[in-house]
Parts: structure tokens; C-alpha cells; sequence
């Protein structure tokens, strides 16, 4: 075997590997440091805070209280941290304490500070800078966040939304209206958040109008908040929806949020729907808003073919007022489909555990 | 160049190759990590759930779990989510799992009309609570956690589910945060989430409510070893749509993928790792776009084995599991449709996770034997040591820079001090017994023994007295 070769080849590993083992062991103290100092950056930061807002915050909460008109002193390096603790501040107050909140915000000229974080390319910030404007309820800084709602981040383009509904919610609807239907990033659970904070007055007519002159899928989209416009506007596009609709999808959305039996005729109709999911609604929709005939309806789909549909036609029947349990557990005996028993059973022995 | 040279050349150039590639996933979970937590800076912005949100089920497997599930199923009970069931499936206990279960939360027997969608050994009884109506119990006869999950999905009436392990730790918001890849993006078919270490943590009434870091080194080394694993190796594949394990202590997913496919495979222990390849499998298949997400937050805390012979059986589970999730799924390699799963994903796992430890074991080996037969100079073998070492360091120390940038859980200096000392001292022992088992596990599956999964002696002493 031939260690003389592998001794000289050996030589130029090793001082590779030294000079491989220095560098590693300089990155590692660098990036070690690194971890250190940014440790210690934050616990000065927050030392920093707390002694910021352990001076500001009675100032603050008696301003709001009226027993003082003394401003607090805020510089540069605490604005982030008093903007954080306004906002949150702001979240919790009604009425007048908010107002004056909202007085003292405009004293200190934050709405200008707002606007230059605005401007920033920094994501946390711009963030904060939204969220003040919109609860200072600063109209002048309207054209910025309309601009925000096109920005590629969901979050800020929410936040600008919220935003904007706080400072007018009627003249936001025109803006978010086309953007609920086009922003696929635009998560229900977020949106239906901000068109809740902007109350069914602001929105039920712009949603109305949007969704009942829009195509199948921008309808569908509009439809998962009708439930929040108020209850006239939303039985009108439902019902007028449920007449027109050929869309299985959008047939659903209505059914689903059919609460009136004005438009019974058209959900007996879809009892019969080739498509389940909509069967399913149908059978949900007859338990809520069906008058006694409509139980005839929901024992036969207590055959259906679909799981699904025999489980929500058993559900509407154990809740219907027409049907009494004793009639229900009859039906669940005699019933000769098996898996209508089933189905039954398990209905009622849900009822009976509620 | 002589033979020896050469193969002895090998291991210098696997470990080379092995980091540099963690290097490369490391820097991708860097930018991913570092986007995320800037998005997530929404320390304002009140975000209302409401009823949006898709309802989740959480399938809980036990066997043998009577000391916890209580606590277990309390904890998740008190879970901040808007819609959510609880299905507890008791996979033939030999102890009085059911029992406490059924004195606890009230429990009586339910007449369910389940749809069998994937297989599972049979059901003897379903129970509801009466006091909470979204929770209930199946129990049935012993088929294991891959099983007990199919009997779960079955029994589960939500589009989502989830599989918990009894001893998981969640937070109150962990559905939230783990569900939010499916609310963003609808083609999501699963997601996961950071799972840490809860030895030295306090828990209390089932929730984290301090962080800590465990005085057993064991732990200690897994400390490190999981921030490494799921804070880059994760992160990184995640965000190129090629993670391919979500780990069985919490991970959400679709249902409607999930029966597509069959369900959790019963015939392997690594049934976490094969569900998703082969929903990686399936949907490149169809052509069809889908999403495996990965949340970078931590959402789940386990408990990490404190003594060898649990850690090593472990691991040894680890590995079988891994080789037979990759063995069963050998069509997605550089299959025509593979994408970076197929192509990337695979390869990395195949080279330097599965038959890596061949080669670790075998470097080790050689470099000693060949020292002391003189067919390998000292300073050779310290070159490779270096080498094998001196990487494993710096990725580490990369890993906690990542974390205190974007999360920094661990609040004090002591922690950093401490984390550092054991990767650095990681390299020195630890790891080499890790690659040893992993070997020790890759001989098992290939020479055929029985999987089992054993059972792990919890100490929970973590757990705030007064539980």
C-alpha cells in the first residue's frame, strides 16, 4: 500500500482543512456575536420601552379622562412603541375616551408621522403607520391607503382596507367592493372581519348592487357575506339569486343563506338537483324556513344516494316543529330503507345528547 | 492515486457535499423565515375569526395513555378555534384508557352511521360526551397509530383534520396559526408546523406558559438537533413545495386528499413521512396544483426521550420508518413529473438521510482502522474530522441566529450560552451515536425485523405541580 503518496496528498488536505477549520470557526464567533449583540439590542430595546411607557402611560390615561392637557414627550426612537401602545389603546375605548385619544393623536401631529412610516420600505412599520391613520380617522390620508389596497401584501392591503372602512365606510365599499372579488388573496375570515367593523348600513346596498350585476364567480365571492349586510337586503339578492342561478356553486351560497321561505317553491325545486352539494342545502334550507308538507319532502331524502344529504335531511327533520320525537322515532323504526334508519338514529341520538 | 485514496476520499467529499447542501436549504429557509416573520408583524391589526375558517377535526390516537388523556383532551377542549371536534380513538388499551375517559367526560354509547372511506381494523363502540358535544370516542381493536388515525378520519364529519399524539403539547392559537396556508391558498392539501422540545419548559393546565431549556444533555442535543431540522431543513423544502414529512406529532390536512389517496398506510412505522410523499405522488400524477405547507411558528411541543435506550429506540423507529416511506414511494424519483419533490427532495433524503449513515459510520471506521494500520496519516484523518465537524458547528450556529431573528423563544443569555456549548459538544459524540442508530435502523428494516413502536417512559416534569 502506497502511504508515501497518501502522506504528500494528505499534507495539502490537511492545510486545506486547517485553513477550512479557521474560516468556520471565524464565521461561527461572528455569527455567535451576532446573536449576542442582537439578544442584547433587544433587551436594551425593551428596558428602553418599558421605562418609555411606564412615563407615558398615566399621561396618557389621564388626558383621556380629561384630568390633565399635558402631552407626552415622544421622540423618534420610542415612536414604533407609542404608536403600538395608541393603537391597542385605541382597540379598547368607546366614546368619549376615545375621542379624546384620538385629539390627543392629532396634538401630537402622529398622522404626519403616520404618513412618513408610510412611506418607508419597512413592512412592520407601514403596518403601524396604516392602522393609525385609520383609527385617527385621518380623511386626508385617503388617496395613500386607496393606493394600499393594490399592494401584493395581503396584510397591508387588509390593513388599508380596515383602514379605510374606519375613516368612511360608505366611500370604502366602492373600493373594496371590486378588490373582494379580484384579490384571490383576500382570506373571508380577514375580510368579513372589516366589513363587520363597517356595520350592515355601509355595506348592504353596495353589496347588493355588486352581487346581484356581477357573473357567477364574482357573485359567489360576494355571497359569503351577505349574511353580514342587513336582513332585508339579504333575503332581496338571495331570493333574487336563487330564482336566476344556474351555477351549482352559486345556487348553494344561496341556499345556504336562505332564511326566509319566500323562495320555498325554488328550494322544493332543488331537492331534485343532480348535484349533491346542492341537495345537501336544499335539505338544510327545508329544515329552517319549510312549512309541514315540506316534511314528506325530507323523508324521501332520507333515501338519497349521498351520505350527506340523507344526514342533512334527518337533521331538518329532527329539528322541524312539525315533527314530534315520537313521530320521528316511529319514522326511524318503520322506515324501510336501511340506511334511512341509520341515518335517523344517528340524528336522533344526537338531539337527545343536545 | 491509489485505491485506498480514493474511497478513503469519499467521506471527506460526502460531508462536504451533505453540509454544503443544508448550506444552500439553510440560506432558502433564511429568506423564507425572514419574510414570514416580517408579514407576521401584525402586532395591531385585530384579525377577526369568524366563521370562515374552515372547521377543523382533531383525531387524538391513544394506546395505553390513561395517566394523560384526561389532561390531553382537556387542554385541546379549551383550544381557540371557531369549529372544531375532538375524536379520541382508543386503539385497544389494555389499560383503563376508556375508562377514565368515559368517567371524565361523561361518555355514552352513540349509534354513529359512519362512512368507511379508508380502512381500519374494526370498531367496537362510539361514544359522545354529554357535556361536550364535540367530543367523542371510538374504540377499537388494536391496529396502531396509522390505523387509529384511517378509524379517526372515518368518524370525522369536517373537511380538515389533524392527528395528535396524546402527549403533544399545542398553544391555545396553534389551529389558527397551523390553518392559515388552507384559508390562503385553497389548493393546500396539508401543513405543518415547528414542533419543539418541552423538557425544561413549565406546562399547566395542558398549555406552554414558560420556556426553558432542559438540564438532561440528551435533551439538551435534541434541542438543537430539532431547531436544525425544522427551522431550515423544513422551511427550506416547504418553500419550494417539496417537503415531504409533516410530522406525526401535529399536522393538518385535508381530508378529501387524504382518502383520495387511502388513508395513512398501516404496514410502516414512518406513516407520517409516506402520507405525504405520496400526496406529493398523487397530485404531480394528476398534474393537478396543490400546496404542502410548512408554518415556521412553533405550534407543538413533545417531550424528548431523557435516557439512551428510549432515544435509541427512537431513532432506530426513525429510520425504519424513513426507509420504508422512501422504499414504498421510489416512483416519485426523478420521476418525469417529479418536480422538486421528485428531484430534489428525494435524492437529498435518499443520499444523506437514508443511506448516509452507511457512509458516516463507514468514514469513521475506515479513518480509525486506517490510522492505526498506518494506511492513513494522522493529520488525514484530522482533516476529515475537521471537516465532518467543524460544518456541523456552524450550521447549528446558524440555526440559533435564524431563530433569535425571527422568533427568539429561548429569552435569556444563559440559553444562547448554553445552546452553543452543546453544538458545538454535539459534534463530538452525540452525533456519531446518532448515525450509528440510524445505521443499526437501516440494517433492521433491510434484514426484515419486526417494526415495533415501544413505548417511550415519560417523566413530564414539566408539568406545573398541582396538575
Amino acid at each position: 500500500m502506497e502511504v508515501v503518496k497518501l502522506a504528500d496528498f494528505s499534507d495539502s488536505m490537511f492545510q486545506f482543512a486547517i485553513w477550512a477549520m479557521i474560516i468556520i470557526i471565524a464565521l461561527t464567533i461572528i455569527i455567535f456575536l451576532q446573536i449576542v449583540a442582537i439578544h442584547a439590542h433587544r433587551i436594551i430595546k425593551k428596558w428602553s420601552r418599558d421605562r418609555f411607557l411606564a412615563v407615558c402611560r398615566p399621561i396618557v390615561l389621564e388626558y383621556i379622562v380629561g384630568g390633565t392637557n399635558e402631552l407626552p414627550r415622544v421622540g423618534r426612537a420610542h415612536l414604533y412603541d407609542f404608536l403600538l401602545f395608541w393603537n391597542n389603546l385605541n382597540d379598547s375605548l368607546r366614546g368619549d375616551a376615545r375621542e379624546r385619544l384620538i385629539a390627543l393623536a392629532y396634538s401630537l401631529e402622529l398622522n404626519k408621522a403616520a404618513v412618513k412610516m408610510l412611506r418607508r420600505n419597512n413592512v412592520r412599520k407601514r403596518f403601524m403607520a396604516i392602522a393609525t391613520l385609520g383609527h385617527m380617522r385621518d380623511d386626508e390620508a385617503w388617496g395613500e391607503l386607496k393606493e394600499g389596497l393594490s399592494d401584493k401584501n395581503s396584510y397591508l392591503s387588509f390593513a388599508s382596507a380596515r383602514a379605510m372602512v374606519l375613516i368612511n365606510a360608505e366611500g370604502a365599499m366602492e373600493h373594496l367592493i371590486p378588490r373582494m372579488m379580484s384579490r384571490a388573496d383576500w382570506a373571508a375570515f380577514n375580510m368579513s372581519g372589516i366589513l363587520k367593523a363597517a356595520g350592515p348600513e355601509a355595506i348592504s346596498e353596495p353589496l347588493a348592487k355588486a352581487a346581484l350585476n356581477a357573473d357567477a364567480e364574482d357573485s359567489l365571492s360576494l355571497l359569503k357575506y351577505i349574511d353580514l349586510a342587513d336582513y332585508s337586503t339579504a333575503k332581496r339578492v338571495v331570493n333574487e339569486l336563487l330564482k336566476s342561478a344556474v351555477v351549482e356553486e352559486v345556487i348553494t351560497a344561496c341556499l345556504k343563506a336562505l332564511k326566509d321561505p319566500e323562495a320555498l317553491h325554488i328550494v322544493r325545486r332543488h331537492t331534485f338537483h343532480d348535484c349533491w352539494f346542492v341537495r345537501v342545502q336544499a335539505a338544510a334550507a327545508l329544515g329552517r324556513v319549510g312549512v309541514e308538507s315540506d316534511k314528506y319532502i325530507l323523508m324521501e331524502m332520507l333515501s338519497d344516494k349521498e351520505w350527506w344529504v340523507r344526514y342533512r335531511a334527518a337533521k331538518a327533520l329532527s329539528k322541524m316543529p312539525f315533527v314530534s320525537a315520537e313521530e320521528l322515532k316511529n319514522l326511524q323504526l318503520d322506515h324501510h330503507d336501511r340506511f334511512s334508519r341509520d341515518i335517523l338514529m344517528k340524528a336522533i341520538a344526537e338531539g337527545e345528547l343536545t | 492515486m491509489t485505491v485506498i485514496n480514493i474511497i478513503w476520499l469519499i467521506f471527506p467529499i460526502y460531508f462536504v457535499a451533505y453540509y454544503g447542501a443544508n448550506f444552500v436549504l439553510n440560506l432558502v429557509a433564511a429568506v423564507s423565515v425572514i419574510r414570514y416573520s416580517r408579514n407576521r408583524g401584525s402586532d395591531v391589526l385585530q384579525l377577526l375569526y369568524t366563521k370562515f375558517e374552515p372547521p377543523v377535526s382533531i383525531i387524538v390516537p391513544a394506546f395505553n395513555e390513561e395517566a394523560c388523556i384526561n389532561s390531553t383532551v382537556h387542554s385541546l377542549m379549551q383550544i381557540s378555534y371557531s369549529e372544531f371536534e375532538v375524536i379520541v380513538v382508543n386503539d385497544g388499551s389494555t389499560d383503563k384508557t376508556l375508562e377514565v375517559l368515559v368517567e371524565e367526560f361523561g361518555l355514552k354509547p352513540f349509534p354513529e352511521v359512519n362512512r368507511i372511506q379508508v380502512k381500519s381494523a374494526p370498531v367496537r363502540n362510539i361514544y359522545r360526551s354529554s357535556r361536550y358535544p364535540n367530543l367523542s370516542v371510538i374504540d377499537k381493536e388494536n391496529g396502531g397509530k396509522a390505523d387509529s388515525s384511517n378509524a379517526g378520519i372515518n368518524a370525522s364529519i369536517y373537511p380538515l383534520f389533524c392527528v395528535v399524539d396524546a402527549d403533544s403539547i399545542l398553544g391555545r392559537n396553534s389551529l389558527e396559526t397551523v390553518v392559515e396556508p388552507f384559508v390562503t391558498d385553497p389548493t393546500t392539501v396539508a401543513s405543518g408546523g415547528t414542533i419543539r422540545i418541552v423538557n425544561g419548559c413549565q406546562v399547566s393546565d395542558g398549555y406552554l406558559v414558560k420556556v426553558g431549556l432542559p438540564t438532561n444533555p440528551l435533551a439538551l442535543f435534541q434541542v438543537v438537533e430539532y431547531l436544525r431540522a425544522f427551522l431550515f431543513g423544513r422551511i427550506g423544502w416547504a418553500s419550494m413545495n417539496a417537503l415531504i414529512l409533516i410530522s406525526g406529532a401535529f399536522g393538518l390536512f385535508r381530508k378529501s386528499a387524504v382518502v383520495e389517496i387511502g388513508g395513512f398506510r398501516t404496514d410502516t412505522v414512518g406513516e407520517d413521512m409516506e402520507l405525504v410523499i405520496r400526496l406529493h405522488r398523487h397530485f404531480l400524477n394528476k398534474g393537478e396544483p396543490y400546496n404542502i405547507a410548512y408554518v415556521p411558528e412553533p405550534i407543538c411541543w413533545t417531550e424528548a426521550p431523557g435516557d439512551l435506550r428510549t432515544l435509541k429506540n427512537q431513532r432506530l423507529r426513525w429510520q425504519r420508518g424513513l426507509s420504508e416511506s422512501l422504499t414504498k414511494n421510489m416512483g416519485l424519483l426523478f420521476s418525469r413529473r417529479g418536480g422538486v419533490a421528485g428531484w430534489l427532495a428525494m435524492p437529498f433524503y435518499i443520499v444523506f438521510e437514508w443511506l448516509g449513515p452507511i457512509i458516516e459510520v463507514s468514514g469513521y471506521l475506515f479513518t480509525f482502522i486506517g490510522v492505526y494500520t498506518g494506511l492513513i496519516t494522522v493529520e488525514a484523518m484530522w482533516s476529515f474530522f475537521i471537516v465532518a465537524m467543524g460544518f456541523g458547528v456552524f450550521l447549528s450556529i446558524s440555526t440559533f441566529l435564524l431563530e433569535e431573528i425571527a422568533f427568539h423563544i429561548y429569552p435569556n443569555f444563559r440559553h444562547l450560552f448554553v445552546l452553543t456549548i452543546f453544538a458545538i459538544i454535539e459534534n463530538l459524540g452525540y452525533r456519531q451515536l446518532n448515525s450509528l442508530w440510524r445505521l443499526w435502523g437501516l440494517l433492521l428494516w433491510a434484514f426484515g425485523s419486526k417494526p415495533q413502536w415501544g413505548k417511550m417512559k415519560r417523566k413530564a416534569t414539566w408539568q406545573v405541580k398541582g396538575e
